[in-house]
């Protein structure tokens, strides 16, 4: 197998149309998504990046503070970009509420959806709905005419297939057995859901509290009849998801327990049966020459017999950062090793904490090897 | 003068370990939990995703088959030799089963769990599960004491943004149910999470401008008296601080030559500036000083760098 080069993320970058950025928390996803951004409209591209809750700076930096919101906003970009960047902040909430007035045929049934306890507390709160709406926003914008490239930060989670798998959750909820009990009532023509009936829902009752229950069946009620819409739609945005225009990037850190988690991702989205397309590993110690720690020490040790003390305390200082950059190359391997047919960036960090524009501009040149 | 009460390990029951992800907040709990034994403390660490390797870096061996479920970990420290760290991990499920058996109904708690009723009863009240776990971090934490199994209860908490999620439940529940066991489960685990004497939020950051930002953002946010969570909080812990006076003193003075040997120098010292104004920025914004922890050059840590940082730990006054 030959070592794919740099160029290789150009040209995946350049002939995805979706292009979904996953990881843990902590390893610069957001900070990646919008270099990747960035780049393909350098290339020409209109792109859209849907970010998911980016630190105050980045947004800062690429001038999206204040401006986002869940439609697209045009970002300024540099003369030499020729194509168009839009970024979009993801906002769950107006996404589903977005769904249901997509899907309801009265405004009777949106109004009784969107007021229902139960409702709210689906669209905000449970878990997984923020990773199905950032699939549903993705496929919304996918078939946007103003953009020829979607690229998506994915919310923090240990479970890539809890994005993958988020448009499926939905329909299997609605599938389930206790929503069929809750609702065959009604089909059945009986105004009353017969609560002791069911001895499972009486102990549900029980531990969570009638009240909850009865918002519950309301708000399957109120649902009724939308089901196919809500299946058909979740069904189209998996076949997205699971299309060769969806391309995945992994994005890492050099460290132990990153990587494990990046290891783990990669399993995951090969069991669900897609590909990833390439690895980005953010903050890697530079190494200064290309020598080892080990030999950096020796010359520490010579210095020292020397009575040279700032040489060996150079010396001793480049050995630490090398065993630092050498304890990181350990910790990557077996990701490397993994994906070692997979186009692959390495951003080194810089020591000052720069502004996150520089960072950005860091990652897409290691991307696009500039 | 460290008054008793500021005294992390002795003031309170309860200490959950919380930071974003990549923090360093495993290590940070393992340091945590022998810097408590070393004083002679019979800690139980509980951890929420039941990560693997940290039986190891709490100084158990590799491979000793660790089931996560109360292990003794370690024993005989501190100088009186009493000692101990003991592990277990909890999950939701588990708290949901055990919860249902002190309602009456172990038997159906089997079949809710399998047939995944669960995850219908937790989107009817998302918090549900959390709220069921720090229930039973609850009873854990009633049984702490000189007559109890342990003395100190530390939480590996949740990755990422979970924490705040998780640490909000008890609040959410107790205003989205409006009775019910459920209820009074809510309001009790609230009250525990907010007295000090009983729970402490230890929240752990790098020494970087965004991670800073967050934690101060973090900060505020669960220590609002009117907020949701009004946790009291530890000592700040700040992990992976690197410190050269010498390297930086080199660097200060020109006497830097050109080359590899130069840059790296530089870097070195450059970095150290970063970490010592964003640790400045943390004391000054806490107005009492945080817990430094040194970088380790190392891929994984050993229980040995665990053992040398709980030492470093030691040292700081809240810990001692």
């Amino acid at each position: 197998m030959t070592k794919p080069s740099v160029s290789d993320m150009e040209s995946m970058v350049e002939s995805a149309r979706v292009l979904v950025c996953c990881g843990s928390g902590g390893v610069g996803k957001t900070t990646t998504a919008a270099a990747i951004a960035v780049e393909a409209a350098r290339l020409g591209r209109r792109v859209v990046v849907i970010t998911i809750d980016p630190a105050k700076r980045l947004a800062d930096a690429l001038g999206m503070s204040g401006l986002l919101g869940n439609d697209p906003v045009r970002l300024d970009l540099p003369a030499d970009h020729r194509g168009e960047l839009w970024a979009v902040m993801l906002d769950a909430k107006d996404t589903f509420d977005g769904l249901v007035r997509r899907e309801a045929r009265t405004e009777r049934q949106v109004d009784e959806i969107l007021a229902n306890p139960f409702y709210v507390n689906i669209a905000s709160r449970l878990s997984g709905s923020q990773e199905y709406m950032a699939a549903e926003k993705l496929f919304e914008l996918h078939g946007d005419d103003r953009f020829d490239l979607v690229v998506v930060d994915t919310p923090p989670s240990r479970e890539a297939l809890d994005f993958l798998e988020a448009p499926k959750k939905l329909t299997n909820f609605l599938d389930h057995r206790v929503y069929r009990w809750l609702v065959a009532p009604a089909r059945g023509g009986l105004k009353i859901v017969n609560f002791a009936a069911q001895p499972i829902l009486r102990t549900i009752g029980r531990v969570i509290g009638a009240d909850v229950l009865a918002d519950a069946v309301d708000f399957f009620r109120a649902f009724e009849g939308i089901e196919d819409g809500f299946r058909e739609r979740a069904r189209q945005v998996d076949r997205l998801l699971r299309s060769d225009a969806t391309r995945y990037v992994v994005v890492a850190s050099p460290r132990s327990d990153t990587v494990e988690e990046a290891l783990y991702f990669t399993d995951q989205l090969g069991r669900a049966g897609v590909v990833t397309s390439g690895l980005v590993v953010n903050r890697l110690q530079p190494m200064f020459g290309r020598g080892s720690s080990k030999s950096a020490t020796a010359n520490a040790r010579r210095a020292e017999n020397d009575s040279d003390a700032t040489l060996a305390l150079l010396h001793g200082n480049l050995a630490r950062l090398r065993a630092i950059g050498e304890a990181e190359e350990t910790s990557i391997k077996p990701l490397l090793d993994r994906l070692s047919d997979v186009p692959i960036a390495r951003v080194a960090q810089r020591a000052d904490d720069v502004h996150d524009l520089v960072a950005v501009a860091d990652i897409g040149a290691a991307i696009f090897g500039r | 003068m460290t008054s008793a009460s500021d005294r992390l390990f002795t003031a309170t029951r309860l200490v959950v370990v919380a930071g974003k992800g990549g923090v360093g907040k495993t290590t940070v709990t393992a340091v945590l939990a022998n810097a408590a034994a070393d004083l002679g403390l019979r800690v139980l660490v509980v951890t929420l995703d039941g990560r693997p390797g940290l039986d190891v870096l709490l100084g158990g061996s590799p491979g000793d088959g660790a089931s996560y479920d109360g292990d003794l970990v370690k024993v005989g420290r501190g100088t009186s030799g009493s000692g101990s760290i003991h592990l277990r991990t909890l999950s939701a499920s588990e708290a949901l089963q055990d919860y249902l058996a002190t309602q009456g109904l172990a038997r159906l708690a089997k079949r809710l769990v399998s047939t995944g009723v669960v995850d219908v009863v937790a989107s009817a009240a998302p918090g549900i599960d959390d709220l069921l776990v720090l229930g039973k971090i609850k009873h854990l934490v009633g049984l702490a004491g000189p007559d109890g199994p342990h003395d100190l209860v530390i939480v590996d908490g949740p990755a990422a943004g979970h924490a705040l999620a998780l640490l909000r439940s008890p609040a959410n529940i107790a205003s989205t149910v409006r009775g019910g066991p459920l209820r009074s489960q809510a309001i009790e685990v609230r009250d525990m999470l907010r007295d000090p004497q009983r729970s402490r939020l230890v929240l752990v950051t790098l020494p970087e401008t965004t991670p800073v930002n967050e934690l101060l953002e973090t900060m505020q946010a669960v220590t609002d008296p009117n907020g949701d969570v009004s946790m009291a909080l530890g000592p700040v812990i700040v992990n992976g601080v690197d410190h050269a006076p010498d390297v930086e003193a080199l660097v200060e003075s020109g006497a830097v030559p050109d080359g590899d040997l130069g840059a790296a120098a530089r870097f070195r010292a450059t970095k150290c500036a970063v970490h010592r104004r964003e640790v400045a920025r943390l004391d000054l914004e806490l107005g009492r000083p945080v817990v430094r922890l040194p970088h380790v050059a190392r891929s994984g840590l050993t229980a040995d760098d665990i053992a040398y940082l709980a030492n470093v730990a030691a040292s700081h006054e809240e810990l001692s």
